[in-house]
Protein backbone atom coordinates (compact mmCIF):
# COMPACT_ATOMS: atom_id res chain seq x y z
CA UNK A 1 0.00 0.00 0.00
CA UNK A 2 1.51 3.31 -0.83
CA UNK A 3 1.82 6.08 1.60
CA UNK A 4 -0.49 8.63 -0.51
CA UNK A 5 -3.56 5.98 -0.17
CA UNK A 6 -2.69 5.76 3.33
CA UNK A 7 -2.55 9.53 4.19
CA UNK A 8 -5.33 11.97 3.65
CA UNK A 9 -4.72 13.29 0.02
CA UNK A 10 -6.74 11.00 -2.48
CA UNK A 11 -5.14 9.45 -5.12
CA UNK A 12 -3.98 12.03 -8.11
CA UNK A 13 -4.43 14.78 -5.46
CA UNK A 14 -1.32 17.25 -5.07
CA UNK A 15 -0.90 19.54 -2.27
CA UNK A 16 -0.01 22.18 -4.44
CA UNK A 17 -3.14 22.21 -6.58
CA UNK A 18 -6.75 24.39 -6.09
CA UNK A 19 -9.16 22.04 -4.74
CA UNK A 20 -11.00 21.10 -1.43
CA UNK A 21 -7.82 18.83 -0.66
CA UNK A 22 -5.48 22.20 -0.60
CA UNK A 23 -3.72 23.27 2.29
CA UNK A 24 -5.39 26.67 3.93
CA UNK A 25 -4.37 29.58 2.60
CA UNK A 26 -3.11 33.34 4.44
CA UNK A 27 -6.97 34.13 4.22
CA UNK A 28 -8.25 30.59 5.85
CA UNK A 29 -5.70 31.19 8.53
CA UNK A 30 -6.51 34.52 9.17
CA UNK A 31 -10.19 33.83 9.68
CA UNK A 32 -8.89 30.67 12.38
CA UNK A 33 -6.53 33.19 13.78
CA UNK A 34 -9.38 35.98 14.44
CA UNK A 35 -11.71 33.26 15.36
CA UNK A 36 -9.51 32.33 17.72
CA UNK A 37 -9.34 36.07 19.55
CA UNK A 38 -13.03 35.68 19.56
CA UNK A 39 -13.62 32.48 21.48
CA UNK A 40 -10.67 33.77 23.90
CA UNK A 41 -12.78 37.20 24.35
CA UNK A 42 -16.18 34.98 25.02
CA UNK A 43 -14.38 32.73 27.64
CA UNK A 44 -13.13 35.35 29.38
CA UNK A 45 -16.22 37.18 29.51
CA UNK A 46 -18.02 33.69 30.44
CA UNK A 47 -15.42 33.17 32.92
CA UNK A 48 -16.08 36.76 34.72
CA UNK A 49 -19.84 36.37 34.94
CA UNK A 50 -19.16 32.76 36.41
CA UNK A 51 -16.67 34.23 38.97
CA UNK A 52 -18.70 37.25 39.70
CA UNK A 53 -22.41 35.13 40.41
CA UNK A 54 -20.13 32.31 43.18
CA UNK A 55 -17.98 35.87 44.55
CA UNK A 56 -21.34 37.58 45.50
CA UNK A 57 -22.19 34.56 47.91
CA UNK A 58 -18.98 36.24 49.99
CA UNK A 59 -18.67 39.87 48.92
CA UNK A 60 -22.27 40.87 47.99
CA UNK A 61 -23.27 42.69 44.83
CA UNK A 62 -19.84 44.38 44.65
CA UNK A 63 -18.26 41.21 43.19
CA UNK A 64 -20.20 42.00 40.13
CA UNK A 65 -17.55 44.83 39.46
CA UNK A 66 -15.33 41.94 38.60
CA UNK A 67 -17.90 40.88 35.56
CA UNK A 68 -18.25 44.29 34.21
CA UNK A 69 -14.24 44.34 34.52
CA UNK A 70 -14.42 41.23 32.86
CA UNK A 71 -16.56 41.89 29.90
CA UNK A 72 -14.92 45.32 29.16
CA UNK A 73 -11.99 43.82 28.54
CA UNK A 74 -13.30 40.77 26.75
CA UNK A 75 -15.41 43.37 24.38
CA UNK A 76 -11.67 45.72 23.96
CA UNK A 77 -9.98 42.35 22.83
CA UNK A 78 -12.30 41.59 20.82
CA UNK A 79 -12.75 44.46 18.82
CA UNK A 80 -9.39 44.63 18.40
CA UNK A 81 -8.84 41.32 16.53
CA UNK A 82 -11.63 42.03 14.95
CA UNK A 83 -10.31 45.37 13.93
CA UNK A 84 -6.84 44.04 12.94
CA UNK A 85 -8.46 40.81 10.80
CA UNK A 86 -9.97 43.46 8.56
CA UNK A 87 -7.18 45.67 8.44
CA UNK A 88 -4.92 42.61 7.48
CA UNK A 89 -7.06 41.03 4.99
CA UNK A 90 -7.55 44.32 3.43
CA UNK A 91 -3.35 44.51 3.05
CA UNK A 92 -3.70 40.95 1.57
CA UNK A 93 -6.55 41.66 -0.79
CA UNK A 94 -4.01 44.79 -1.72
CA UNK A 95 -0.78 42.94 -2.61
CA UNK A 96 1.00 43.24 0.57
CA UNK A 97 2.56 39.91 1.57
CA UNK A 98 3.04 39.80 5.14
CA UNK A 99 0.32 42.93 5.80
CA UNK A 100 1.89 43.15 9.55
CA UNK A 101 0.53 39.56 10.56
CA UNK A 102 3.06 38.78 12.74
CA UNK A 103 2.58 42.22 14.52
CA UNK A 104 0.63 40.90 17.58
CA UNK A 105 3.11 41.30 20.49
CA UNK A 106 1.30 44.00 22.38
CA UNK A 107 -2.04 41.93 22.57
CA UNK A 108 -0.09 38.36 22.88
CA UNK A 109 1.39 40.25 25.76
CA UNK A 110 -1.80 42.29 27.25
CA UNK A 111 -3.51 39.09 27.65
CA UNK A 112 -0.90 37.30 29.14
CA UNK A 113 -0.54 39.82 31.80
CA UNK A 114 -3.93 39.45 32.36
CA UNK A 115 -4.54 35.60 32.62
CA UNK A 116 -1.66 36.10 34.94
CA UNK A 117 -3.24 38.41 37.35
CA UNK A 118 -6.55 36.67 37.14
CA UNK A 119 -5.06 33.65 38.39
CA UNK A 120 -3.13 35.89 40.96
CA UNK A 121 -5.78 37.32 42.68
CA UNK A 122 -7.42 33.96 42.70
CA UNK A 123 -4.61 32.22 44.13
CA UNK A 124 -4.62 35.23 46.48
CA UNK A 125 -8.20 34.58 47.62
CA UNK A 126 -7.77 30.91 48.05
CA UNK A 127 -4.77 31.84 50.84
CA UNK A 128 -7.22 34.47 52.18
CA UNK A 129 -9.80 31.56 53.01
CA UNK A 130 -7.17 29.34 54.00
CA UNK A 131 -6.19 31.71 56.75
CA UNK A 132 -9.61 32.02 57.63
CA UNK A 133 -10.31 28.63 57.84
CA UNK B 1 19.72 39.86 9.82
CA UNK B 2 15.76 41.17 9.18
CA UNK B 3 13.48 39.31 11.74
CA UNK B 4 11.18 37.74 9.02
CA UNK B 5 8.29 35.26 10.05
CA UNK B 6 6.23 33.04 7.62
CA UNK B 7 2.58 34.76 7.48
CA UNK B 8 1.27 31.05 8.53
CA UNK B 9 4.29 30.33 11.27
CA UNK B 10 2.96 33.73 12.78
CA UNK B 11 -0.58 32.81 12.51
CA UNK B 12 -0.27 29.12 13.95
CA UNK B 13 2.11 30.51 16.82
CA UNK B 14 -0.49 32.51 18.00
CA UNK B 15 -3.62 30.45 17.70
CA UNK B 16 -1.18 27.81 19.63
CA UNK B 17 -0.25 31.18 22.32
CA UNK B 18 -4.49 31.81 22.79
CA UNK B 19 -5.31 27.83 23.24
CA UNK B 20 -2.41 27.91 26.01
CA UNK B 21 -4.39 31.19 27.66
CA UNK B 22 -7.79 29.74 27.06
CA UNK B 23 -5.94 26.36 29.27
CA UNK B 24 -4.91 28.81 31.51
CA UNK B 25 -8.15 30.30 32.66
CA UNK B 26 -9.89 26.87 32.56
CA UNK B 27 -7.45 25.90 35.37
CA UNK B 28 -7.61 28.94 37.08
CA UNK B 29 -11.68 28.83 37.12
CA UNK B 30 -11.67 25.31 37.87
CA UNK B 31 -9.39 25.89 41.50
CA UNK B 32 -11.61 28.94 42.07
CA UNK B 33 -14.85 27.27 41.36
CA UNK B 34 -13.59 24.27 43.71
CA UNK B 35 -13.25 26.08 46.62
CA UNK B 36 -16.59 28.73 46.03
CA UNK B 37 -19.02 26.06 45.73
CA UNK B 38 -17.56 24.32 48.41
CA UNK B 39 -18.35 21.04 47.62
CA UNK B 40 -18.83 17.84 50.21
CA UNK B 41 -14.82 17.48 50.65
CA UNK B 42 -12.18 18.11 53.86
CA UNK B 43 -11.80 21.87 53.71
CA UNK B 44 -8.00 21.85 53.94
CA UNK B 45 -7.62 19.23 50.96
CA UNK B 46 -10.39 21.88 49.32
CA UNK B 47 -7.71 24.45 50.02
CA UNK B 48 -4.71 22.35 48.34
CA UNK B 49 -6.48 21.25 45.57
CA UNK B 50 -7.81 24.27 44.33
CA UNK B 51 -4.41 25.75 45.16
CA UNK B 52 -2.40 23.36 42.71
CA UNK B 53 -5.03 24.26 39.98
CA UNK B 54 -4.93 27.95 40.28
CA UNK B 55 -1.00 27.71 40.35
CA UNK B 56 -0.71 25.35 37.44
CA UNK B 57 -3.17 28.53 35.45
CA UNK B 58 -0.31 30.87 36.68
CA UNK B 59 2.49 28.71 34.91
CA UNK B 60 0.13 28.30 32.09
CA UNK B 61 -0.35 31.74 31.43
CA UNK B 62 3.71 32.64 31.48
CA UNK B 63 4.76 29.58 29.62
CA UNK B 64 2.45 30.55 26.94
CA UNK B 65 4.01 34.08 26.57
CA UNK B 66 7.37 33.06 27.01
CA UNK B 67 6.42 30.15 24.31
CA UNK B 68 4.79 32.60 21.83
CA UNK B 69 8.25 35.04 21.94
CA UNK B 70 10.83 31.85 21.98
CA UNK B 71 8.56 30.13 18.90
CA UNK B 72 8.66 33.75 17.46
CA UNK B 73 12.18 34.33 17.48
CA UNK B 74 13.70 30.84 16.51
CA UNK B 75 10.92 31.11 13.83
CA UNK B 76 12.53 34.08 11.97
CA UNK B 77 16.16 32.42 12.26
CA UNK B 78 14.59 29.32 10.77
CA UNK B 79 15.96 26.48 13.17
CA UNK B 80 12.38 26.64 15.39
CA UNK B 81 11.82 22.93 16.44
CA UNK B 82 8.40 22.31 18.52
CA UNK B 83 8.73 21.54 21.98
CA UNK B 84 5.96 20.98 24.89
CA UNK B 85 8.25 20.66 27.88
CA UNK B 86 5.39 22.29 30.04
CA UNK B 87 2.75 19.85 28.34
CA UNK B 88 3.60 16.87 30.86
CA UNK B 89 4.04 19.07 34.21
CA UNK B 90 0.16 20.31 33.44
CA UNK B 91 -1.39 16.81 32.67
CA UNK B 92 0.72 15.53 36.20
CA UNK B 93 -0.54 18.73 38.53
CA UNK B 94 -3.88 18.00 36.81
CA UNK B 95 -4.17 14.41 38.00
CA UNK B 96 -1.93 15.23 41.55
CA UNK B 97 -4.85 18.05 42.29
CA UNK B 98 -7.58 15.14 41.56
CA UNK B 99 -6.68 13.20 43.54
CA UNK B 100 -5.87 15.86 46.52
CA UNK B 101 -9.82 16.37 45.28
CA UNK B 102 -10.79 12.68 45.99
CA UNK B 103 -8.44 12.20 48.93
CA UNK B 104 -10.55 15.12 50.40
CA UNK B 105 -13.87 13.72 49.69
CA UNK B 106 -12.85 10.58 51.46
CA UNK B 107 -11.79 12.08 54.48
CA UNK B 108 -14.63 14.37 55.24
Amino acid sequence: MSRRSRGRLPDGADSHDPGPMRPPDAFDLRTLTALAWRRTSLRIGAVSIAGAQLLVLYYGPAAYLLAVLGLASALIMHLSASRRYVKVSHGIRQGEHHAGIARAGVRVGVLSIFAGLVALATFGWIVLEAYVL
Amino acid sequence: MPHQVTPQVALANERTFLAWIRTSLALTATGGALVALDPPVHPGWLLVSGGVFVLLGIVTAIHAWIGWRITNRDAGRGDWEPTLPLGGVIAVGVVVATLILCFGAFFA
